[in-house]
């Protein structure tokens, strides 16, 4: 037997717990290795001193008194209110040992990270629900956009998805030209009969069926209602022009006056314009540009989708013209925006009745009539300050 | 006063002072008192080495053994049962007291009660082992000196102290080989000097 051997087995040959063999082996080799005999001599020594330890005993009278300290002490506690006692109980059965203290910082921790890691989990199942709705709503706010951005079509049936609409170039060329020949027709009915100066007041007229006659709304009908895919080549061809940089007051009126779509040179931005009315009266650039460009060679009918324009908006208007004619006095479109400044002019008088206002717009247009060089717009535009000037008479 | 000892001679007696304690009979259970209340006291005076503690612990030992005395099963001898409750407090006592330090155990160690002897010289030496010893007891963790205690003062079998301490038979071995290496480590100096 080999000293480890020994070391292993020597507190069982001390307890008399090995069997027989084990026991001469060990014997045996205690004989002959002093060192593991000393050991076992060590062991035995200090258990046989631990066994000598004598404890003192308490007095006889400590004893006689012993079972009634007891009895007194179970009856004491039988008298203890239950949170005592609990709280005795609690302390027995959790003795908080630093170990202890560790091992519930950890199972804590644990539970802790479990918890956030759950709550983090759930809240990440949540967002591509979230994703979905929204791409499910995309959809919807696409097509009600095309439809606010379909000028030709506000109260009309809506027009088909782009991607199903022909090739854009030769579609885009019957529509322009059908709706010139259709404007030039209607052009011609208008002029031959009296203006109707102001235009009925009830909500289906100024939704459009009012300015029925006038060129830009009645192609577009006729063409969304004769050739659906019309519609939608009105509206590719708006978002071409809009590409291009073309002022989009520009754009509305394409299909009625071919020489005046796509002016490079024209800087006027709608967006502008309309930033600059007073919120409750806002509405879309091409709602807007269409209602004063589609009815310019008339005096449009302000009441508008149930609201008027207030003396704000109108002064906003004639600005915004103004200063168009201002930064583009070459532009074709100058003829039409005299119309425009007129109307809001009109309006603006009827509204405030303001003399100086009057006056003045009388006698820009009048000035401007001296170098217009459109006949109809002449025409037009001698109508409505003879119309001005009646208001002052009035 | 009868004697304790007259009185609960036979377990038939013993069983009968079980079976009216449980019912709630303190007359009775202080008969039972009688009987252990010596050696649960020296039990945890081994523990703990104080007089006070050791009364404290043996008092609520019984205490204890009372208001659980209904989950005690008759067939079972009494004894084992109340040292296993003295055991479990006395363990619980020594780590809670392992983190507090007493007035006493400030106090530097003395010599003042030792008999004067013939060999004053030698006796001191063998009374300085003897504490020595007592103290390096005293000093080990509170689940080592469960066991050596009761392997060498209640001198219980491997079995027996895995049944009080509810522990395997395997864990009593190691506990009690560490125990013992540990006496043997912190009394190397005494015992290298031929002890």
């Amino acid at each position: 037997m080999r000293c480890k051997d020994c070391e292993k087995f020597i507190h069982l040959y001390l307890d008399k717990k090995l069997d027989e063999q084990k026991r001469k082996e060990i014997e045996k080799h205690l004989s002959e290795c002093p060192r593991c005999k000393e050991k076992f001599e060590a062991l035995k020594m200090v258990e046989g001193k631990a066994r000598g330890i004598e404890i003192p005993e308490p007095e006889e009278a400590y004893w006689q008194t012993f079972s009634q300290r007891v009895r007194e002490r179970i009856i004491s506690k039988q008298r203890q209110p239950f949170g005592i006692r609990l709280k005795e109980f609690v302390g027995n059965v959790f003795v908080f040992t630093p170990q202890r203290l560790r091992i519930a910082a950890a199972v804590a921790s644990i539970v802790l990270v479990f918890i956030v890691g759950k709550l983090y989990i759930d809240y990440r199942g949540t967002i591509p629900e979230k994703i979905k709705l929204v791409e499910k709503e995309i959809p919807k706010a696409e097509k009600i956009e095309r439809a606010l951005e379909a000028p030709a079509t506000i109260g009309e049936k809506p027009a088909p998805a782009p991607e199903q609409a022909p090739p854009r170039t030769e579609k885009k060329r019957v529509v322009d030209q059908k709706a010139a020949e259709i404007k030039e027709e209607a052009t011609k009915e208008e002029l031959e009969k009296p203006t109707p100066l102001i235009q009925p007041e009830s909500k289906e007229v100024a939704a459009g069926a009012g300015v029925e006659p006038m060129a830009k709304k009645g192609v577009t009908r006729d063409i969304a209602e004769k050739e659906p895919v019309a519609g939608v080549m009105e509206q590719e061809a708006l978002k071409t022009v809009e590409k291009e940089d073309v002022p989009k007051a520009a754009m509305t009126t394409m299909a009625d006056v071919e020489d005046k779509k796509a002016k490079p040179e024209s800087k006027v931005e709608a967006e502008c314009f309309i930033d600059k009315m007073p919120p409750q009266e806002k509405m879309a650039p091409q709602e807007m540009c269409v209602y004063w460009f589609a009815d310019s060679i008339q005096i449009p009918d302000i009441d508008y989708f149930g609201s008027k324009l207030s003396t704000d908006s109108l002064r906003v208007i004639s600005d915004f013209w103004k200063k168009f004619v201002q930064d583009n006095p070459a532009d074709p479109f100058v003829e039409y925006a005299y119309l425009q400044i007129a109307a809001a002019y009109y309006y603006s008088f009827d509204k405030t009745k303001d003399e100086a206002i009057r006056e003045q717009v009388i006698k820009e247009i009048e000035e401007f009539l001296k170098i217009s060089q459109k006949e109809e717009i002449k025409e037009e535009l001698i109508k409505r300050v003879e119309k001005l000037k009646d208001l002052k008479e009035n | 006063m009868v004697e304790p000892e007259k009185e609960l001679e036979s377990l038939e007696a013993e069983k009968e002072l079980i079976r009216k304690a449980k019912q709630g009979n303190l007359r009775s259970f202080e008969g039972l008192v009688r009987k252990y209340q010596k050696n649960i006291y020296r039990l945890a005076y081994r523990m703990t080495k104080d007089h006070d503690s050791a009364d404290d612990l043996a008092q609520e030992t019984f205490v204890k053994a009372f208001t659980s005395i209904k989950s005690f099963k008759e067939e079972h001898s009494f004894y084992p049962w109340v040292f296993r409750i003295c055991m479990n407090l006395s363990i619980n006592y020594l780590k809670r007291k392992k983190f507090t330090v007493s007035e006493s155990e400030l106090e530097p160690y003395k010599l003042e009660d030792k008999k004067v002897v013939a060999d004053p010289m030698s006796q001191l030496m063998k009374d300085e082992l003897m504490d020595k010893i007592e103290r390096s007891i005293d000093g080990l963790p509170p689940a080592f000196k469960a066991v050596f205690i009761l392997k060498v003062y209640e001198e219980l079998s491997y079995e027996q102290i895995a049944k009080s301490l509810n522990i395997s038979v395997g864990t009593v071995m190691s506990r009690l080989f560490r125990a013992r290496e540990r006496l043997q480590d912190s009394l190397k100096d005494y015992l290298q000097g031929g002890g």
